[in-house]
């Protein structure tokens, strides 16, 4: 009766559930980056934060989601209508998108291909639409120059985004995530790529507008920037794909320079339990990266004040993308001397 | 039935994850943004409907004249991002080009960095007016120095 089941297709079904699974996990991982993000910043600011809904506020997230379900869905007279609920539909779902290449251990991810790297570049270049449309279509003077700003920035952060990543593929030999994890065996990229790591962070922090790059929503100037005529859901989904986009850049970053899911250290190496730490608990250990570097965005906005504008553009074009350039080329360099071609 | 699954598995297990993933994407979006118009609350207000300028009366249209630079910027970031596509290209052949191919690329960054040192001195990247009085203050210099 039931000969139809076939191997294959068990594994297409359990490849689906883990998909879901994935993808809820990362979402709820990204809605609790805010309650991480408010009980943090208190902590460092001798406060307290959300701590009332729930034990140590955990509930505050559920709250804040079914409120703002409920308000309205107010849609400004003057804004250009359809380009207005595209903004935050892309980008949210774009960010989202990007997760789909990124393995978590060895048997965990949802898809994998030759171009994962090349996908989350076009990612990053179309998730520039959002910002842009969203500012124009809101028709307002504050969103116009919000979006105008971004739009500015995000593409010039984007020219070294990818050149500073292309040391690491010299090394894989490949745009394959899982390549470039494998590769990392022994010694993570973070070490022989420091001058990639360092173009990349700026860019990372740049992808997903976060404090020092928050420029295009900095409200002491701009009111709200791009999404100053949003509001109830429409902003929230603005919001959600900031956390998202960290979600999926820490956990990006992990992948391509610090070893994915490869134990830290020495503890594959711990007598007894060193088989254990190396090879049974991947996902704990790139959870617990990943979850160093969400604490790291948070940090920064911590401790970081804004620069201006102009020296976030210099930054951009006369320091980090002259850094990437040299990376490559030395890395290329290295790469080739000890191959011995 | 076995054809039907045949059909199926002959995708394989990668495919219908993904597509299962960017469908639940797209769809969790759509059931936020219908979600929350359905649920909404409706109200009016005298003032409500006007671009929000903090409280001031609008005076101008919305659409603004921008300043050049923007489209400067984005220039240069389709020059310089295609000629990073290239590099792109090299990064993953960098074993199978050899020496042959690194200098190739090293001349090409090198007329790269040329034209971006080349941008800089002649102020395409300067934001303030503090840079370009400083700069203007150079050049007039240089030039004295010339004439004498």
């Amino acid at each position: 009766m039931f000969s139809w089941i076939t191997p294959d297709l068990i594994a297409i079904v359990w490849g689906m559930v883990k998909a879901i699974i994935i993808l809820l996990g990362m979402v709820l991982t990204a809605a609790y980056m805010i309650w991480l993000e408010r009980r943090l910043l208190a902590l460092w600011q001798d406060r307290y934060g959300p701590n009332r809904v729930g034990p140590l506020g955990l509930g505050q997230v559920i709250a804040d989601m079914i409120k703002i379900f409920f308000k309205e869905d107010w849609m400004p007279p003057f804004a250009d209508k359809f380009t207005f609920v595209l903004a935050p539909f892309l980008a949210m779902s774009l960010m989202m998108l990007a997760f789909v290449f990124i393995p978590m251990t060895p048997n965990w991810g949802v898809s994998n291909t030759n171009m994962a790297l090349l996908f989350f570049l076009a990612i990053a270049g179309l998730a520039v639409y959002a910002v842009m449309l969203g500012g124009w279509a809101s028709n307002s003077k504050y969103s116009l120059l919000g979006g105008l700003r971004s739009t500015a920035q995000t593409i010039s952060y984007e020219v070294f985004m990818g050149l500073a990543l292309m040391g690491v593929v010299i090394q894989a030999g490949s745009f394959n995530l899982r390549d470039i994890v494998a590769a990392q065996d022994g010694l993570w990229n973070v070490f022989p790529q420091i001058l990639g790591f360092i173009a990349w962070v700026p860019a990372a922090l740049a992808v997903v507008h976060r404090t020092p790059f928050d420029l295009p929503e900095a409200e002491s100037e701009l009111v709200q920037g791009y999404h100053t005529e949003y509001s109830g859901m429409k902003f929230g989904m603005f919001m959600v794909s900031e956390y998202v986009g960290i979600v999926m850049v820490s956990g990006l970053t992990v992948t391509l320079f610090f070893g994915g899911w490869d134990a830290p250290l020495w503890f594959d190496r711990i007598p007894g339990i060193g088989a254990f730490l190396g090879e049974q608990i991947p996902f704990v250990w790139f959870a617990a990266k990943t979850f160093i570097f969400m604490a790291g965005y948070i940090l920064v906005r911590a401790a970081l004040p804004r620069p201006r504008y102009d020296q976030i553009m210099s930054a951009a074009w006369l320091w980090c993308l002259p850094i990437a350039l040299i990376n490559l080329l030395i890395t290329g360099a290295v790469v080739l001397w000890r191959a011995g071609a | 039935m076995d054809a039907i699954v045949a059909l199926i598995t002959r995708l394989g297990p990668e495919f219908w994850s993904t597509a299962l993933y960017v469908v639940a994407v797209f769809a969790i979006c759509a059931i936020m943004l219908i979600g929350s118009a359905l649920l909404g609350g409706k109200s009016q207000a005298r003032a409500r409907n006007e671009p929000f300028e903090s409280g001031v009366v609008s005076a101008s249209p919305e659409r603004l004249r921008l300043s050049a630079k923007f489209y400067l910027v984005a220039m240069f970031f389709v020059i310089f991002d295609v000629e990073a596509l290239f590099l792109y290209a090299y990064a993953v052949s960098a074993k199978e080009v050899g020496w042959m191919g690194w200098i190739e690329v090293a001349v090409f960054i090198f007329i790269l960095t040329a034209s971006l040192v080349y941008l800089a001195r002649i102020g395409a990247l300067d934001w303030t007016p503090h840079q370009k009085k400083r700069r203007a203050a150079r050049i007039a210099a240089q030039a004295a120095g010339k004439s004498e």
